[in-house]
């Protein structure tokens, strides 16, 4: 039996100074990457929870507003459903004693009795229905920038249709 | 047999001196604690959203189920007021041409939201729609509406409960992660009209 060991059979070598950079430059650029990904993941989601909770606030308007009547003083009086509102994130009270209000939206509330705008967007052309005059467009619009580091403005708007036969019709006592 | 021995001579190759090796351990000691660290990170993060998606879809079909309901209820027939006395942990409506006597409630107690729906034929049937709830209130309103500092609202119900029209819900559900609780937080709020 012959046995051979020839600590000088092969010449290594370690990597090359231009080798770890090119390695580690590629490395950091990876990393950066998925964590940009991920955190613009999470600023996402943030502003998809503060876009639920504004629709939250503009259905919660759009419900109410069917429990005026239509007359003067209720559905048109700005006394009672006021041309601009504000809300929070976090509605009072949720959190107990804690200020912490997160978001603030600012909302406004029209009620037009002018169709032609609702129509010419969601409507066939030249088409008047004989009932308009009894129908409005209430819209409810709300404003927010988005609570991080470079503040983005957000803008979000809801209109519904309300008939003056539609909506309850009853003498409340006010 | 011949055998022949290992030579030790390396021929000019060396290894790492200790400050090599004292300044490879510093930077890889460095980068395993930010990498465990951000790991970590990111986990929980995850885990916050996968909560946050469970939570938010059970609050979604809760309010989706509630919506509803009291849409098609005619009276409030009971409440259960908290410890504030102006809101209230537990409804109970009715519509006797769709309920006949019977009705149904929502009752928010042990961080759980239930809801009983009695049928026609005296049967019911629960059903637990909301888990880790840490809070829920029912605000009850008249027909009456209002300007408040807060804005579009309407009077509160009070003592007068069966003349209430308007259903303000909001609720708070959270779960806790890796053992400390998280803002994990699914807020959802309404007003619901009844129609009838």
């Amino acid at each position: 039996m012959k046995i051979s060991l020839n600590p000088e059979a092969k010449a290594t070598s370690a990597l090359s100074l231009v080798e770890v950079l090119v390695a580690a430059t590629i490395a950091a650029i990876i990393l950066t990457s998925l964590y940009l990904g991920i955190a613009t993941n999470f600023t996402l989601l943030a502003t998809t929870r503060q876009n639920l909770r504004a629709t939250q606030i503009m259905v919660s308007k759009l419900e109410a507003i069917r429990l005026c009547r239509w007359s003067d003083d209720q559905l048109f009086n700005p006394d009672i459903v006021p041309p601009t509102f504000t809300d929070s994130y976090y509605p009072q009270g949720i959190f107990g004693n804690n200020t912490n209000t997160g978001v603030n939206y600012y909302g406004t509330i029209t009620v037009d009795t002018n169709l032609s705008t609702f129509q010419a967007t969601f409507s066939s052309a030249g088409t008047v229905p004989s009932y308009q005059s009894a129908m409005a467009v209430v819209t409810v619009t709300l404003n927010w920038t988005n609570g991080f580091g470079d503040k983005v403005g957000h803008h979000r708007t809801m209109s519904t249709l309300v008939a003056e036969y539609g909506i309850q019709n009853y003498v409340a006592n006010y | 047999m011949e055998l022949k021995s290992t030579d030790f001579n390396h021929g000019g190759r060396s290894g790492f001196t200790l400050v090599e090796i004292m300044i490879a351990l510093t930077v890889g000691t460095l980068l395993l604690i930010a990498f465990v660290g951000a790991t970590i990170s990111l986990s929980r993060h995850m885990l916050a959203v996968s909560n946050y998606n469970d939570l938010d879809n059970a609050s979604r079909n809760t309010l989706d189920l509630m919506s509803r309901d009291i849409r098609n209820a005619s009276q409030l027939i009971a409440c259960t007021p908290d410890a504030t006395g102006t809101n209230y942990t537990s409804i109970t409506f009715t519509n006797p041409s769709v309920f006949g006597n019977s009705g149904f409630s929502y009752t928010y107690a042990g961080n759980a939201l239930t809801r009983t729906y009695c049928y026609t034929n005296g049967t019911a049937s629960s059903r637990i729609l909301l888990t880790n709830c840490d809070y829920l209130a029912f605000t009850l309103y008249q027909r009456v509406p209002t300007n408040t500092a807060a804005g579009f609202s309407f009077v509160e119900a009070g003592s007068e409960t069966n003349e209430t029209k308007l259903v303000s819900v909001s609720w708070r559900c959270s779960r806790s992660i890796l053992g400390s609780k998280m803002n994990t937080e699914s807020v959802q709020t309404a007003e619901i009209a009844t129609r009838n």
